[in-house]
């Protein structure tokens, strides 16, 4: 018994544990498809969009290109969540999440290498975005510890949405309803925001709808770090609505790791 | 039997796989009604300025082409679903043409387009869509849209006979077309693209599509968009068809 114990608590290998898993999640993932999504992403959302509305808000005197590629950032970071949540389900219908939990397996760990392996995905997306912006025009005005937090912000904002994702994934356990069921919260959450064009643009009665939509607070507080003066209320605004919904959605994704079998 | 006899058969096997499945029927129809009212609150002001139409009178018909062109992922995936899943193995031993599947699943489809275009469009007119050019020009609307999705078609047949997994079907599908939703004339008049970008926009399917179906609904050119269209479904049928057949008989 004490044998089994020694390899299941304790801080050490929790974390020891959590890297093995986060490095099997991080592989799993690895793929040409994954490859091909890098390159295909950035240059659908980051130029598509910017063809397309370059012109129109130009003339409204709005600088796209430094407004669009945040809001690209955080739209990845949604991507991140929702295949990490087919992901849970997958473990759970292949019988990988019940093989950990019969092996003498860190509980902790499970999560730990979930959030790590997300935390990898989304700041690596949060890099590309970026990259893929600079060739576009969008710069970073407001120095390093700026441009820090704003990949700091999306990476948290990632691992928030990953928490409620994982739940849902976990309780149901079929990756492709998952993946379609995740698809619209996400559609309606990103196009019902800040995200490709300001609040002013949408109809008066829906203004305050956008304006304080989670969603638009933490795009808002992405684009005041980017920018020459950043803003402390807009990013704090933002770090207040990812503890609270990173407090709810951890409680329900403990929920889930606790209850599924 | 003849190859139309077979391909109906086929063609309503699907159909009803397809009625049958309220997933499948809520994708294909909600999709495009979420999408419209979505687009229309975001873009509407910002586009409504630059064009001498109202928006719903552009927006209605570029959802009704991105959504036709967007379940062909659908189309893609599940005749990957039928060779890997070995209903073409049966048909195979059986005394039929080898077309016959391919066409099939083109005419089950083309149904089910014929659907989400009526449902797209009678929520369209509940927002202020309309057809002012006659009656004839309604049925014209439908077949451009059914032409339309021949283009899109062929191209899936020939992702799900040759892509690996379900997953890859479906992207090897949705991730194009959103790109070539957002360089077209769908959601914005061809004036707000950038002068270089202009031409490639132009030749883009989905925009000679939609100049066609704004010609039909609100008022405009009908013919020369008419002949790009049909001309990108021969292209597709004469390329992407005899590949996607000899792809599929692997």
């Amino acid at each position: 018994m004490t044998t089994a114990a020694g390899t299941e608590s304790g801080l050490g290998n929790l974390l020891a544990q959590g890297t093995v898993l986060a490095g099997r999640n991080l592989r799993h993932r690895a793929t040409a498809e994954m490859a091909v999504m890098f390159v295909v992403f950035p240059l659908i959302f980051v130029f598509g969009f910017l063809l397309l509305f370059g012109r129109l808000f130009d003339a409204r005197g709005l600088d796209y290109a430094q407004f669009l590629p945040p809001a690209i950032v955080a739209q990845w970071m949604f991507t991140v969540a929702n295949t990490s949540g087919a992901a849970s389900a997958a473990d759970r219908a292949c019988g990988m999440y019940r093989r950990c939990l019969v092996m003498p397996v860190n509980r902790g760990a499970i999560a730990l290498g979930r959030v790590a392996s997300e935390a990898v995905w989304a700041f690596v997306a949060a890099v590309v975005i970026s990259a893929t912006g600079h060739l576009a025009g969008f710069r970073f005005h407001g120095g390093i510890a700026a441009t820090v937090g704003f990949v700091a912000l999306a990476v948290a904002f990632a691992l928030v949405l990953t928490a409620a994702t994982t739940a849902v994934g976990l309780s149901s356990g079929d990756p492709a309803a998952v993946a379609a069921l995740l698809n619209l919260p996400y559609l309606a959450l990103i196009m019902l925001s800040t995200a490709f064009v300001p609040a002013d643009a949408f109809p008066g009665w829906l203004e305050p709808v956008i304006r304080n939509s989670p969603v638009s607070v933490v795009i808002e507080a992405l684009r005041s770090l980017a920018s020459a003066t950043p803003a402390w209320t807009e990013v704090r605004g933002a770090l207040v609505w990812v503890a609270v919904l990173g407090v709810v959605f951890g409680a329900v994704a403990a929920r889930a790791l606790r209850r599924t079998r | 039997m003849s190859v139309v006899v077979e391909a109906a058969l086929l063609a309503g096997r699907n159909t009803r796989r397809f009625l049958h499945s309220p997933q499948l029927l809520g994708d294909a129809v909600a999709f495009p009604l979420v999408l419209l009212l979505l687009m229309l609150v975001m873009f509407g002001e910002v586009v409504a300025g630059s064009t001498a139409e109202p928006y719903i009178a552009r927006l209605a018909p570029g959802i009704v082409l991105f959504s036709v062109a967007y379940s062909c992922a659908g189309s893609a995936v599940a005749h990957h679903v039928d060779l890997r899943g070995g209903l073409q193995g049966r048909l195979r031993t059986m005394p039929i043409s080898r077309v016959s599947p391919l066409l099939g699943r083109i005419g089950g489809d083309l149904v089910k387009f014929t659907l989400v275009t009526v449902v797209t469009v009678a929520v369209g007119h509940l927002l202020g869509f309309r057809f002012r050019q006659g009656p004839l020009a309604v049925l014209g609307f439908l077949l451009v849209a059914l032409l339309f999705a021949l283009i899109f078609l062929w191209a899936a047949l020939l992702v799900g006979a040759t892509v690996g997994s379900v997953e890859s079907a479906n992207t090897a599908i949705t991730m194009p077309v959103t790109l070539l939703l957002l360089v077209s004339t769908c959601l914005v008049p061809l004036s707000a693209f950038p002068d270089w970008a202009q031409p490639v926009i132009r030749l883009n399917p989905l925009s000679g599509a939609h100049s066609a179906l704004l010609g039909l609904s609100w008022g405009g050119p009908v013919l020369v968009p008419v002949l790009q269209t049909l001309g990108w479904a021969v292209a597709a049928t004469v390329v992407a068809g005899p590949l996607a057949l000899r792809r599929s008989l692997r």
